[in-house]
């Protein structure tokens, strides 16, 4: 079938926010690649398929990387040389599913998002309204609706809260409220 | 292709730097600084990531040369004297033994005596014989319980004559020791497999025979090799951690890289890539097999090293009967526009084997971009240069 991508570009690295020794990227694919989730899906048995945000999203050790259909958002690489390799590593992944497509059954079956209560288990609980929600139920639920971002939560960036605050970061890049 | 158009007269100096380099290489090293020009790491614009790929890329491209498997463990240097400081230092403490051959340059020796001197580690030298050839089995005779290194050039820059090192490699990896190859003599002339040969580090330089600019080195490290580094500073990351980050590359580089070098470099590896290690080695093994019958006929010429029938570096050193070899060196240039070198070479252990260390020698150094007419006029003028000796 020959090549799906051709290349990635890399478009911005900054910090992690969840572990600041840590960067996260953003690269552009140089077509839309959502063709090849299905084949992904069925491929890569601990990936979620995201229905809202039409993402794939998996895990290499530590880090987190999701597939948008123009683009790659990675949380939690080492440097900029594992950035590199990264990119590499999904052109490769992309490109050879690609080739054996014809012999891949594609899985559709799409992992939902979390509930409220899932999402509100990692919050501080504190209703302190910050965000500007009355409770911390509420912010999950907007959180999960696409209208709140982790970062109204001021509460959660401050010290003590880094293992929920993880969690919560790597649920936003995986159901794609980031 | 359209080769450089060596104006400069016949260039037979190619063990020191290879000249000319192919066009595509100055090219790169010109579009760099004109359309990109900017540094890598964290710089939070396109160029910049621009200059990373670049960067990135070529550290692949020596990945893949040496057979090495992992890029990140490719370190850039100025050169390969700082590339080996490098290793030595940050490996080496008090009371450890190396086991070095008997021709190596000072990129290696000044610095292992220098340790020897000041940090308490001890050095062994595996003999040679008059063409520079060292059994491997010497080497492991050496072995004592304090051995942490084993250190080799490839290839005598004085002598050209290639060392064991598959052999050596396999006896290093039996005995625990790590084992560096200097391939300052022979990167790019030469199939360099580390995982074939049981190499735990390769140091090597941009700028001879990987037809690189000037400016470019570096080490490659196997995997599973680590030690200290002896630069810290700015590494584009992580700039509150007070300490040198320990993940790779950043752990060994620090500062602003050559990167208009390593754009030189890049398309210099993709051009060796391209017409093949083999048909390079051929050609420059055919031409210093030519050199070396010529040079036999002339009576007054003696030539050390390995002979035309041997695989060797693309060096000959010799010189002529009655003549100082700086005056041979110097009536080349002068009266033939020829260029060579005369010396010790920065080697003088290779000159002890041979017996020059007093008179030093002249030295011609094939590349690839010699042809067989540059050693016709070199014998001619060296007949005649002969004759007035």
């Amino acid at each position: 079938m020959g090549k799906l991508l051709e290349s990635i570009m890399l478009d911005f690295i900054e910090p992690c926010t969840a572990d600041f020794n840590r960067v996260k990227f953003h690269a552009i694919f140089d077509k839309d690649i959502s063709e090849i989730f299905p084949y992904l899906n069925a491929q890569m048995k601990s990936a979620i398929y995201n229905v809202s945000s039409n993402s794939l999203t998996f895990k290499k050790e530590f880090r987190l990387i999701t597939l948008h259909p123009t683009k790659l958002s990675v949380s939690k690489a080492i440097n900029e040389f594992d950035a590199y390799e990264i990119m590499d590593m999904v052109m490769e992944l992309v490109n050879s599913t690609y080739d054996s497509m014809s012999n891949i059954t594609p899985l559709y079956e799409r992992r939902a998002n979390p509930s409220t209560i899932e999402v509100y288990k990692y919050l501080p609980k504190t209703n302190c309204k910050s965000c500007g929600c009355a409770t911390c139920l509420s912010f999950a639920a907007k959180m999960i609706a696409g209208e709140y971002k982790i970062n109204h939560c001021k509460t959660i960036f401050i010290e003590g809260y880094e293992e929920q605050k993880e969690k919560l970061l790597d649920m936003a890049q995986t159901f794609g409220w980031d | 292709m359209q080769l450089g158009e060596n104006s400069m007269g016949i260039y037979l100096d190619n063990g020191a730097t290879s000249y000319p380099k192919p066009n595509q290489v100055a090219k790169a090293v010109f579009d760099f600084m004109v359309d990109v020009g900017v540094s890598s790491g964290r710089g939070g614009y396109k160029k910049a990531m621009v200059a990373d790929k670049i960067v990135y890329d070529t550290r692949k491209l020596i990945s893949k040369l040496f057979n090495q498997n992992d890029p990140k463990k490719v370190i850039f240097t100025l050169n390969v004297t700082e590339a080996i400081n490098m290793a030595l230092y940050g490996i080496l403490e008090e009371n450890d033994h190396v086991i070095t051959s008997s021709l190596e340059h000072n990129a290696v020796w000044r610095c292992l005596k220098t340790m020897e001197r000041d940090k308490g580690i001890t050095i062994s030298n595996a003999s040679c014989d008059k063409d520079g050839t060292t059994k491997a089995e010497d080497v492991e005779a050496l072995i004592n319980k304090n051995t942490k290194l084993i250190i080799f050039t490839h290839a005598s820059n004085v002598l050209g004559s290639i060392q064991p090192i598959a052999q050596i490699g396999e006896i290093a990896k039996r005995h625990n020791v790590l084992f560096l190859v200097d391939t300052a003599q022979t990167a790019g002339a030469f199939d360099i497999d580390m995982q074939r040969d049981n190499i735990d580090i390769i140091a090597f330089t941009g700028h001879k025979s990987l037809m690189g600019p000037m400016g470019t080195g570096g080490l490659a490290i196997r995997e599973s090799v680590d030690f200290n580094p002896i630069k810290q500073g700015g590494t584009g990351g992580d700039s509150a951690y007070p300490y040198q980050v320990d993940y790779y590359p950043n752990k060994l580089e620090v500062g602003t890289l050559n990167i208009s070098g390593i754009a030189g470099l890049k398309s210099a590896l993709e051009y060796i890539q391209n017409e093949g290690i083999k048909t390079i080695h051929n050609k420059e093994k055919e031409l210093r097999a030519y050199a070396y019958e010529q040079l036999k006929k002339i009576e007054k010429v003696k030539l050390y090293g390995p002979d035309e029938s041997k695989d060797s570096a693309m060096v000959i050193s010799f010189n002529i009967e009655g003549m100082r070899c700086e005056d041979i060196a110097y009536k080349l240039d002068k009266n033939y526009n020829i260029m060579i070198r005369a010396g010790l070479h920065c080697a003088p252990l290779a000159h002890e084997v041979i017996g020059t260390i007093k008179t030093g020698t002249a030295r011609i150094g094939i590349g690839y971009f010699n042809a067989k007419e540059d050693i016709d006029k070199l014998y001619e003028a060296l007949v005649e240069i002969s004759n007035e000796a």
